[in-house]
């Protein structure tokens, strides 16, 4: 399934229309050195590598693949608003989108962040913790959706929680992509097999793709296994989550990038706000008249309320870490 | 091996049948796709394992249960073992339980349990312990709505369910319930509230709760 790029401001692999026709045109006019894109309205290697490199340039995210609210903005604010707003091709939200001001961004000294994590949690943070910390501090100040301090709290301890404290990308415990079958089924030291209710084996769709895409490492199938800061399992998550953040069907044929902290991060995002996990969203709990942390669990997992109000906790530490550090 | 030869006669006999005419609570059939034919030979092995639905059985057993409208269409996709929308427990005659997926979920779905009586679907709910903190005694309440990853036992009649409190596994629930006379009567309930990433993969053995 493509993108409707009439439908959505989010451009990426596997858009098509009219709107992706006039980015490779502005690219080609506007973009030094211009990439000579063909004007086909079909977002793929080309235009993906144009973005990257636009990414880059323009200080997004390093390696950001995907063409979305503040890339529009910086088109806006390079080729001057006046012949965007004649340009009655374009989507007037686009156009809306590029005249916008500006939404606060949550851009903090991570050096001050981290130094306050020992008061807050009472441990230095170890050198992983840092890093990671840091990736996900850079990622939220670019994030243009994110600009609630509240939100970038719950979702740092969110990941607190659910990457065992690393703040990195983690695969589910007891799973790898070095073994076949995956997940499932372990021999415990006691002699007991166990097995997870799923994580079994998929046939690898991507041969039957024109053209095809080996299987990674030679292998016939894939596992859908937990991967990611908020990680996600099933077959159906990795493809309805991927199509939501513009890698189309990327994820279905290669899952093992859902631990790429960029996707990870995109996947989070998205689904927080948007209630893709669960239907419940971000907004629900933490909006401008209640900041329901002890709730906000539901977003991720509903039936885990052992565990609804240490996220709080987190969360409210998190809160006044980031409010403490702002620029 | 006898209970479960009859079982794929018995189904091979409903496949034969026009499916609208059939009736639902009859012992579950094995799935007609070739897809399904794997599963529905690997679930013969196993006695403890029920016979897989098609997902034309899965899509009609669905259309007979009152979901919720916030529970997503059921998107089949043959080629994931992993999913599903409607499995059956047949307990006795005019007595199926039924687990439909509801939400998928981050990392575990949810599943709405109903039992079936031939004519009408009643939803399900279920005891669960829970405490806010490792220290804390555990309470009980019922909720209505699972989440976790659910599987039926169909040589001992049960339902297991384990809910993950984070993706990792190594903290949550798991239970094991029966139905007598068609009711929710819980069996084991072990719980580890400590996410001290340890024991992932042996929730059954986790510290058991005491039934009150």
């Amino acid at each position: 399934m493509s993108l409707d790029a009439s439908l959505v401001t989010v451009l990426g692999r596997g858009s098509r229309g009219p709107l992706v026709t006039k980015l490779q045109n502005y690219f080609n006019s506007y973009e030094n050195p211009h990439p000579a894109l063909k004007p086909d309205g079909d977002f793929g290697k080309g235009t993906e590598d144009a973005v990257r490199a636009f990414s880059k340039q323009n200080d997004l995210s390093t390696g950001l693949i995907l063409f979305g609210h503040e890339s529009w903005k910086i088109i806006g604010r390079k080729i001057g608003f006046l012949s965007v707003l004649t340009d009655s091709e374009l989507p007037l939200y686009i156009r809306l989108i590029m005249l916008s001001p500006s939404p606060p961004r949550i851009d903090v000294y991570p050096e001050v962040f981290l130094a306050l994590y020992r008061t807050a949690f009472g441990s230095t943070p170890t050198q992983q913790q840092r890093q990671g910390l840091t990736t996900l501090l850079q990622k939220i100040s670019q994030d243009s959706d994110i600009t609630d301090v509240r939100w970038a709290a719950y979702m740092l301890a969110t990941v607190k929680l659910e990457t065992a404290h690393t703040f990195t990308p983690v695969a589910e415990f007891g799973c790898n992509d070095a073994n076949t079958p995956v997940c499932t089924p372990v021999t415990l030291k006691n002699g007991n097999v166990v097995s997870r209710a799923y994580g079994n084996p998929v046939p690898c769709p991507n041969l039957s793709l024109k053209p095809p895409i080996a299987c990674p490492n030679g292998k016939q199938t894939h596992t859908y296994y937990g991967r990611g800061y908020v990680q996600i399992t099933h077959k159906g998550n990795y493809k309805s989550l991927g199509q939501q953040i513009g890698l189309a069907d990327q994820l279905v044929h290669a899952p093992e990038r859902a631990l790429d902290p960029d996707i990870a991060y995109s996947i989070m995002s998205v689904g927080m706000r948007q209630g893709l996990f669960t239907g419940d969203k971000l907004s629900d709990y933490i909006n401008n008249v209640d900041c329901d942390y002890n709730n906000a669990r539901k977003i991720i997992n509903p039936g885990d309320t052992g565990t609804y109000d240490m996220i709080a906790g987190y969360a409210r530490k998190f809160q006044a870490m980031l409010e403490a550090s702002l620029k | 091996m006898k209970y479960t030869l009859s079982l794929l006669i018995l189904c091979i006999a409903c496949t034969l049948h026009d499916r609208d005419s059939r009736p639902v609570s009859a012992v579950p059939a094995a799935g007609s796709g070739t897809t399904d034919s794997a599963a529905a030979a690997q679930a013969a092995k196993d006695s403890s394992k029920p016979v897989p639905l098609s997902t034309d059985e899965q899509l009609a057993w669905r259309k007979r249960l009152p979901l919720p409208a916030r529970c997503p269409e059921y998107d089949p996709d043959p080629s994931d073992p992993d999913s599903f929308g409607a499995r059956v427990l047949v307990l006795r005659e005019k007595q199926t339980v039924v687990d439909a997926r509801c939400m998928l979920g981050t990392y575990q779905p949810s599943h709405l349990v109903f039992l079936w009586d031939g004519s009408a679907a009643k939803a399900l709910s279920f005891p669960i312990y829970q405490t806010k903190s490792p220290a804390r005694t555990p309470t009980r309440r019922e909720v209505g709505e699972l989440w976790g990853l659910t599987e039926f036992d169909a040589s001992s009649k049960q339902l297991k369910v384990f809910n993950k409190f984070r993706q990792t596994g190594d903290c949550g629930w798991w239970a094991l319930y029966s139905f007598p006379e068609g009711a929710v009567k819980i069996d084991e309930f072990h719980l580890k509230a400590d996410c001290d990433g340890t024991d992932p993969m042996n929730p059954q053995h986790w510290p058991s709760v005491a039934i009150q």
